[in-house]
């Protein structure tokens, strides 16, 4: 019934739907049409020389995927991986990917009258991921680019054209 | 019953390339002084599949092209007509015209009109009264000719029942040489039934109506029969049946005059020989191979990949269970193992094509090239049969291409300067492939000039690229595969390779190969493409350095011996050899160069593996070997990106994943890393 409402909702308002998850104490939302599923973590495969938020690989369903922890990326103090410790599988770009995140709260859907633009953050690196801030019942949603996050050159995660020249030099 | 062609379109352009290439192969072959009867017949037959294809499909312009082929054609395979070499080129060229057609239909490419007449005229001129075949015989003779009684020695009489769709004209199908070819084979009676619909001021002459009724006394088969029609009707819209003998009078005769309708047909009479319409080749090699889409076969090897993976969890889960006890579950596991790889060698082999595939088409590429640069070159094909997998077949075309064109373009003199050299006038060019353990070698070699050192040592400092005089001649063949070389007007500044070679290097580099160049000054160039059998699977030797399993490939292993501290030599600091036979090899710390914490340190406490990287000799570290195992390849560059040192990766029997490492990947990668200090033993073991 919920679904149904949220439908129409959709059709009517143009609203989207988003996953709400939480880093720290954050509350951050994605575009839900990107997320596959959410799993706990597993034990990965480690890579050597990469960054150290790329946890490394897992086998999902015989598929190698990468694991990012979006907490190490984000700067985030605490770091612990236990049972409560979630993975969003999210498919982009053609790519499957694992984020870790501290949890995932819920779906909302946001009208676009909801967002706000987001406040200049200054030098903070991931300030260009951000597309706008989202107020469901009085609390701030951030809301995150998770295509343009990924896919950036920064991230190291998609390999740009001549990373591999180098590598043949 | 409006029958929807385009669904079948895909299988006519398939099977219409295959058909192209088929005579290309034949025409290139073919010696025009002494054509073999056989092969001619192989080309007329393919022109004219091609023909009754298009005229099935409604592409017409096929049909012309095909058609002016095929007159010719049939004048030379009867003789009436002598093969020269200029009709064997036209014939080239108008396969190359069909093939645009083809394109052109199905890709929406640009087709080249101007072109394709001129090839149409040609052929025309040649084949001197093309709108004419000499041995037609008039249709309506033969249609009306009623012949009482099948009195002759034929043993059987069959009703033939052919109710056409309505858009059978529209659809370009005729139906005179049907009834002709059928008139050849026995004595027809021919009936046509024209139903009138509605008003004659709404009948549509376009429309089929007609339902013909044929008695045949033939001593053909019943398929035989039905295969004159195959171009022309589904098998559902044919009844043959056999009539008992002597019931032909029955009364089943009526005039046959007037009973085909003639109108509405939208192009003429010219683009089809009567008679040459629904004959068939009598070769029949293709019933035994079945056409599978690509994506299907490569869903099975996934799929398969899985198993094996599920197949190796079991036989973990089991090894712990009592082996006397559950006897019978560790005999169908063994059962099941075997079951597997059985399986998986058949999945795999699906997947693997003669490198004939990609061979056969220099042949043409070479014949018009020498042509078109006035130089007789001679091409060899070397191993063809030689098995690849087809993702890597289709693959290495380019860059063979490449090195083929180089060949002749650049790597052989023209005849002239080879008489003056010593040589024949006419240079040869091998393409030679061979199987060597899990690798596949193709060679690309000429007889030609070689290249020249000392140009391109010039022409490399010119372009800025650090060169010595003292370089190796393998270092200045590797300054080729640089990307500066790369342009045509350099090429012909110094008249040697360079032609995209850093393209051709990326290309095989991409499909996991190796490209090595080896030239002599006046006696020619080769270049080796080494690359790995398949892309999907592999034997590995799994190895432990602290908590991670990697793969080690079975091929790049030479053998693996646990290390006295007397055949241990510290070089400089962190660099370090052992002593194997008389030789001093160098030793690489896995678990350093992979930044493993708990490695073990100490050599003498671990395992030394001594690995081969394209000829080179090297030691590598490792913790432990756990086992052989045929490891499925997954790619890493699917969701993530090229890691280096490594080839891909697998996923192990408890679901782990495990990286494969490539012996030469890891050496360049410990190359480019000054051996970093280990602020501590952490595992003294």
């Amino acid at each position: 019934m919920r679904r149904n409402e949220r439908t129409i909702l959709k059709s009517e308002g143009g609203g989207q739907e988003y996953l709400t998850f939480t880093l720290g104490k954050e509350e951050y939302a994605m575009d839900i049409l990107k997320v596959q599923e959410i799993r706990g973590y597993d034990s990965v495969t480690h890579i050597a020389n990469s960054p150290n938020y790329m946890k490394g690989v897992i086998n999902l369903r015989g598929v190698i995927v990468p694991i990012i922890d979006l907490r190490i990326k984000f700067n985030l103090e605490q770091v612990a991986y236990d049972e409560f410790t979630v993975v969003i599988i999210i498919n982009i770009l053609d790519r499957i990917i694992g984020m870790v995140v501290d949890g995932v709260s819920d779906v909302v859907t946001l009208p676009p009258e909801q967002i706000k633009p987001a406040p200049e953050f200054g030098s903070s690196t991931h300030a260009d991921y951000i597309t706008g801030i989202g107020t469901v019942n009085r609390q701030m949603l951030i809301l995150v680019d998770i295509d343009h996050l990924i896919g950036s050159e920064e991230m190291q995660l998609v390999e740009m054209a001549d990373v591999k020249l180098d590598l043949a030099a | 019953m409006d029958v929807d062609l385009s669904q079948f379109y895909q299988l006519f352009f398939e099977e219409s390339a295959e058909h192209l290439a088929e005579m290309e192969r034949i025409l290139l072959a073919i010696d025009p002084a002494d054509p073999d009867k056989e092969d001619l017949n192989a080309v007329f037959r393919s022109a004219h599949s091609i023909k009754g294809g298009a005229g099935t499909f409604g592409f017409p312009d096929m049909t012309v092209v095909t058609h002016t082929l095929e007159t010719l054609l049939d004048q030379i395979r009867r003789g009436e007509r002598a093969l020269t070499g200029e009709m064997v080129n036209l014939f080239l060229q108008g396969g190359d015209a069909i093939s645009m057609q083809l394109a052109g239909h199905r890709d929406g490419l640009q087709v080249d009109r101007q072109f394709i007449r001129g090839i149409c005229e040609k052929l025309e001129a040649i084949s001197g009264n093309p709108l004419v075949s000499d041995q037609e015989q008039s249709s309506d003779d033969s249609l009306s000719a009623e012949q009482n009684g099948g009195n002759t020695f034929s043993p059987s009489t069959y009703r033939i029942i052919f109710t056409p769709p309505p858009n059978l004209y529209t659809r370009m199908v005729r139906m005179e040489p049907v009834f002709d070819e059928l008139a050849t084979v026995g004595k027809l009676i021919l009936t046509g039934n024209i139903t009138p619909q509605g008003e004659f001021s709404v009948y549509d002459p376009t429309r089929c109506r007609a339902i013909w009724e044929m008695t045949l006394t033939t001593d053909r088969t019943p398929n035989e029969i039905a295969d004159v029609f195959m171009f022309v009707a589904d098998e559902e819209e044919i009844s043959i049946e056999q009539l008992p003998p002597g019931s032909l009078n029955g009364g089943n005769e009526a005039t046959a005059a007037g009973g085909t309708i003639k109108g509405g047909r939208s192009f003429d009479n010219n683009e089809i020989t009567p008679g040459g319409y629904g004959r068939r080749g009598s070769d029949t090699a293709e019933a035994s191979s079945i056409r599978v889409g690509v994506v299907k076969v490569d869903q099975l090897i996934n799929q398969m990949g899985e198993l094996v993976i599920t197949q190796a969890m079991l036989a973990q889960s089991a090894r712990q269970l009592d082996q006397v006890q559950f006897e019978n579950l560790h005999r169908a596991l063994s059962h099941l193992e075997r079951n597997t790889r059985d399986l998986q060698e058949s999945v795999m082999s699906m997947r693997m094509v003669p490198i004939s595939f990609i061979f056969s088409r220099f042949q043409r590429l070479v014949h018009d090239l020498a042509n078109s640069l006035g130089k007789v070159v001679e091409l060899k094909l070397v191993g063809e049969s030689t098995e690849l997998d087809k993702g890597l077949i289709e693959k290495l075309a380019d860059p063979l291409t490449h090195l083929v064109r180089n060949c002749v373009d650049h790597g052989l003199e023209s005849p002239e300067t080879r008489i003056t050299a010593g040589k024949s006038p006419g240079g040869a060019i091998t393409l030679k492939a061979s199987q060597q353990g899990g690798r596949v070698l193709v060679e690309v070699s000429d007889d030609g000039a070689g290249l020249n050192r000392v140009r391109i040592l010039a022409k490399a400092a010119r372009n800025g690229l650090t060169v010595s005089d003292a370089m190796s001649d393998e270092e200045v063949w590797r300054l080729i595969f640089s990307p500066g070389f790369s342009t045509a007007d350099q090429v012909t500044d110094i008249s040697g390779r360079g032609v995209g070679m850093d393209v051709v290097q990326k290309n095989v580099t991409a499909m996991g190969g190796r490209v090595t160049l080896a030239s002599t000054q006046g006696k020619g160039s080769r270049v080796l493409i080494s690359l790995p059998l398949t892309l999907a699977i592999l034997d590995g030797l799994a190895v432990r350095v602290g908590s991670e399993t990697f793969i080690v490939p079975l091929n790049s292993v030479i053998e693996s011996l646990q290390p006295l501290s007397e055949e241990l030599n510290e070089v400089s600091r962190g660099e370090c050899t052992v002593y194997v036979r008389g030789e001093y090899i160098p030793l690489i710390h896995l678990g350093d160069l992979f930044r493993i914490v708990g490695a073990v340190r100490r050599p003498e406490n671990a395992i030394v593996m001594l690995i081969d990287a394209e000829g080179e000799q090297l030691a590598l570290l490792v913790d432990e070997l756990l086992g052989q195992h045929q490891v499925v390849i997954k790619s890493l560059e699917t969701n993530y990106r090229k890691v280096a040192g490594a080839a891909g990766a697998t996923i192990l029997g408890d679901g782990r994943v495990a990286l494969i490492l490539d012996a030469v990947e890891i050496v360049r990668l410990w190359r480019k890393e000054p051996p970093h200090e280990q602020t501590s033993p952490k595992n003294g073991g």
